[in-house]
């Protein structure tokens, strides 16, 4: 398994797809945000801060990271969505597969090691999501540190980082597809249907819905979401890890 | 001592017979050249013998092992290159060439002086920093070559080495793999550059429709004409009712 993380750990450092998803994420989320929480606490005034008042709760620290909440939920799934993709479609669209076998390092085993390198990757980012998230409230003039906003901003961590590992689900119909398309197909089919669940209130019982309206929920002081409901999200990515490595020990090329 | 063995080997896609109860055996020290049109089922063979697709029937052996279900141990030495050579095109020559050696097994201690030894071997130390992505057809040829031979495998297998390499490639592949033999590696290669081959294999077969159609001497004269011959026999075979091998 070192060998094979390592050489992944590599790919994974020289890739322009994870630097670009990287700094968008680590970036803009907050960025936006912080943007949108001042044009409703500004003049107030216009159609656009009309839009934005109907998506945000309370005021400051609290508005900000119920704001970030949302837009993680999907805004995480997409950019680390992609480099899932990225890293298991690459092999069968660069055509590197066919080197993979025939070694003595297990194709399982490379599987795993790019689930473990890509999680790491993804939960590295959710993280520096909310340390800058943190850095820009502070520069930005949204008020001290209290309680409430620490609560928030920890909601807004365990949203993070449960939707980046809902995401390493997109591994395995990128693989079975064998290329981009079939996970980036995957990854809108999981965003509509998400919506869709919300929409005719299923979303608890919907592991790729449930974290983020246990945090729309939790911000605006309601439990729609239960634990072992939310607990649904690392279970179904444990399931989707463990069938992707079987899946990549026994194929064979087409 | 190491050997490549098929037996009886057949695969399909469906009504294509690609591979058609197959035997071949390439034992230690030896090149074995198989030679074909497009879609004599060269590829598909190799496939097999490495385990990327799985035989309708029949077997295929490394060192005396099933290849589905050879342990690591066997595996690691083996070296190959089918259709696309071994590659990252954001990772440079160097990192490429760590990354197909610790795959391969080559411990992280040994790995600065494989390397170097395998960038000398290849004559690829002017690119070794440089992106794979921005090589020519021909270097990315030789980097996919160095990286299917970097950890000095037993059994190699190399569909068409010399593709896409100019001159001095197409030497340095030939020397490297009369020397590869002479040190015990068995070697199964396949081209369709009859003249190129007869240089360096010790035995020739030529393939039809998923069959060893014959064999062709090394040594002999005119091979394309005997290389023709053999398929329009087949052919002919095939016509009238089967072909013989």
């Amino acid at each position: 398994m070192r060998e094979a993380l390592s050489v992944e750990l590599l790919k994974l450092r020289r890739s322009p797809v994870a630097w670009t998803a990287g700094l968008a994420l680590v970036i803009l989320i907050p960025a936006l945000c912080l943007g949108l929480v001042s044009v409703v606490e500004g003049s107030g005034a216009g159609p656009m801060a009309e839009k934005v008042r109907a998506l945000v709760s309370g005021t400051g620290w609290v508005a900000y990271s119920g704001l970030i909440d949302q837009v993680a939920t999907s805004g995480l799934f997409v950019g680390v969505g992609i480099v899932v993709i990225w890293c298991f479609g690459r092999e069968f669209s660069d055509r590197t597969v066919g080197s993979l076998f025939a070694l003595p390092t297990s194709r399982g085993t490379i599987a795993g090691a790019k689930l473990i390198v890509v999680t790491g990757w993804s939960l590295f980012v959710s993280t520096l999501v909310v340390l800058v998230a943190v850095g820009l409230g502070l520069a930005g003039d949204l008020g001290p540190l209290n309680a409430a906003a620490l609560e928030e901003l920890g909601e807004v961590l365990a949203v993070a980082l449960l939707t980046s590992l809902l995401a390493s689900t997109l591994a395995l119909p990128t693989s079975v597809g064998r290329g981009y398309l079939p996970g980036i197909g995957a990854m809108v089919l999981v965003l509509v249907s998400a919506q869709m669940a919300v929409l005719f209130q299923a979303g608890a019982w919907y592991p790729f819905a449930a974290p983020g309206l246990w945090a729309v929920a939790g911000s605006q002081g309601e439990v729609l979401v239960t634990l072992p409901q939310l607990a649904m999200a690392p279970v179904l990515a444990l399931v989707g890890a463990g069938v992707t490595v079987r899946w990549w020990q026994g194929f064979e090329l087409a | 001592m190491m050997s490549i063995v098929a037996e009886s080997i057949t695969r399909s896609y469906g009504d294509d017979l690609a591979v058609d109860h197959l035997d071949l055996e390439v034992g230690p020290g030896e090149i074995h050249a198989i030679v074909g049109l497009n879609g004599a089922g060269k590829t598909t063979l190799m496939r097999m013998l490495m385990g990327m697709v799985k035989p309708d029937s029949g077997r295929a052996l490394i060192d005396g092992v099933d290849v589905v279900s050879a342990p690591p141990a066997t595996w690691t030495q083996v070296g190959h290159m089918i259709e696309t050579p071994f590659g990252y095109p954001e990772l440079t020559v160097i990192e490429n060439i760590r990354a197909a050696a610790r795959l391969r097994g080559v411990s992280a201690g040994d790995l600065p002086s494989t390397t170097t030894a395998v960038i000398e071997r290849f004559e690829l130390g002017r690119w070794a920093h440089r992106r794979a992505r921005a090589l020519s057809m021909g270097n990315r040829q030789r980097l996919g070559l160095a990286c299917a031979l970097v950890h000095r495998p037993r059994i190699v297998v190399l569909d068409e080495p010399s593709n896409s390499l100019d001159p001095s490639g197409v030497v340095l592949v030939r020397d490297l793999m009369r020397h590869e033999a002479a040190g015990g590696a068995a070697m199964l290669v396949s081209s369709h550059h009859l003249d190129e081959m007869a240089r360096v294999a010790h035995r020739i077969s030529a393939l039809h429709r998923g069959r060893i159609i014959g064999a062709i001497d090394p040594d002999g004269v005119d091979l394309e004409r005997s290389f023709f011959e053999m398929v329009h026999g087949a052919e002919v075979g095939l016509r009238e009712g089967g072909i013989d091998a």
